[in-house]
């Protein structure tokens, strides 16, 4: 088994951030993201939450050697994500897991956003991952988790600035803002 | 900006366009009514954009009853007829559970 863990801080509210997440793909730096689908969605008004189970179908790139062992017919993969928000405690929580190709390899993923403590003004993102290779074999099960290990991260690096492309297209460039603020104190010192 | 301005694809291209409806209603609710503090906007009905979301859910569901006949008939032509896979909906039954399993640990 391989753990993966990220966080992160993005410049923008809770309310803007999770806006975005519904929206994040299509975004030009995760081409492997096809298609989205809702499966359920349940609100809940008293406790202000919503559950939604999305089923994604991602295509990508294999090696032949894992190609042979998922199966030829399997082009695309697809993927169950739960997530839950929930406004009152203003955290949103996702989980997913591979749904194709389960007997060779398992991909369990978590997400958390949630307001950082230290400002109200951005979001925490805190994401792991489980990577088990669920063969009979040893050795193919590590060869599995090290080749998934360093494609779920090259893919994490670029979701996230996939996703800060979202968040700029939809609320304007923090960063900058950020970065020209700074330079305006620096110039008047 | 309200919405990205592209749209990714359903698992169905026919379903893209009913996605997309009611995509763009749950997200206006989301951003006017769920996230807002005014609790006169907020809905006490339990369920958002229905009409829309009624219209994709049929359309996606043919469409994965659809994928899931096409690739037992494949199936029924190879001569791996015992590693027949299970169904779509089947997989994702399976995967819920796992999720809520893994939830508890």
């Amino acid at each position: 088994m391989q753990l993966l863990t990220n966080k992160h801080v993005f410049p923008y509210t809770f309310e803007e951030t999770v806006t975005a997440v519904w929206q994040k793909y299509p975004n030009e730096m995760s081409e492997h993201v096809k298609c989205i689908d809702i499966l359920d969605r349940k609100y809940d008004a008293e406790n202000k939450t919503i559950k939604t189970h999305r089923l994604i179908t991602c295509q990508q790139k294999i090696p032949s050697w894992l190609q042979y062992l998922i199966g030829k017919e399997l082009t695309k993969s697809r993927v169950l994500e739960i997530s839950e928000i929930n406004y009152k405690e203003k955290t949103f929580t996702l989980k997913s897991l591979n749904v194709t190709g389960g007997k060779v390899l398992k991909v369990f993923e978590k997400v958390t956003y949630k307001p950082d403590f230290e400002s109200k003004d951005k979001t925490t993102f805190e994401q792991s991952a489980y990577i088990v290779g669920n063969t009979s074999f040893n050795k193919i099960n590590s060869k599995i988790e090290d080749w998934s290990k360093s494609r779920f991260s090259f893919n994490a690096q670029r979701g996230k600035v996939g996703f800060e492309s979202i968040l700029q297209l939809l609320f304007g460039n923090r960063e900058f803002e950020a970065m020209a603020v700074r330079e305006q104190t620096l110039s008047s010192l | 900006m309200d919405q990205n301005p592209k749209c990714i694809e359903s698992l169905s291209p026919e379903c893209t366009n009913l996605r997309l409806k009611y995509d763009t209603c749950f997200n206006d609710w989301f951003k006017n009514v769920f996230l807002s503090n005014d609790t006169n906007a907020e809905n006490k009905n339990d369920k958002i954009c229905e009409f829309e979301f009624v219209e994709y859910q049929k359309c996606l569901f043919k469409s994965i009853e659809d994928l899931e006949s096409k690739t037992s008939k494949q199936q029924e032509g190879s001569s791996h007829a015992t590693a027949l896979p299970k169904g779509l909906l089947d997989s994702i039954k399976e995967a819920e559970k796992e999720i809520e399993g893994f939830e508890k640990n």
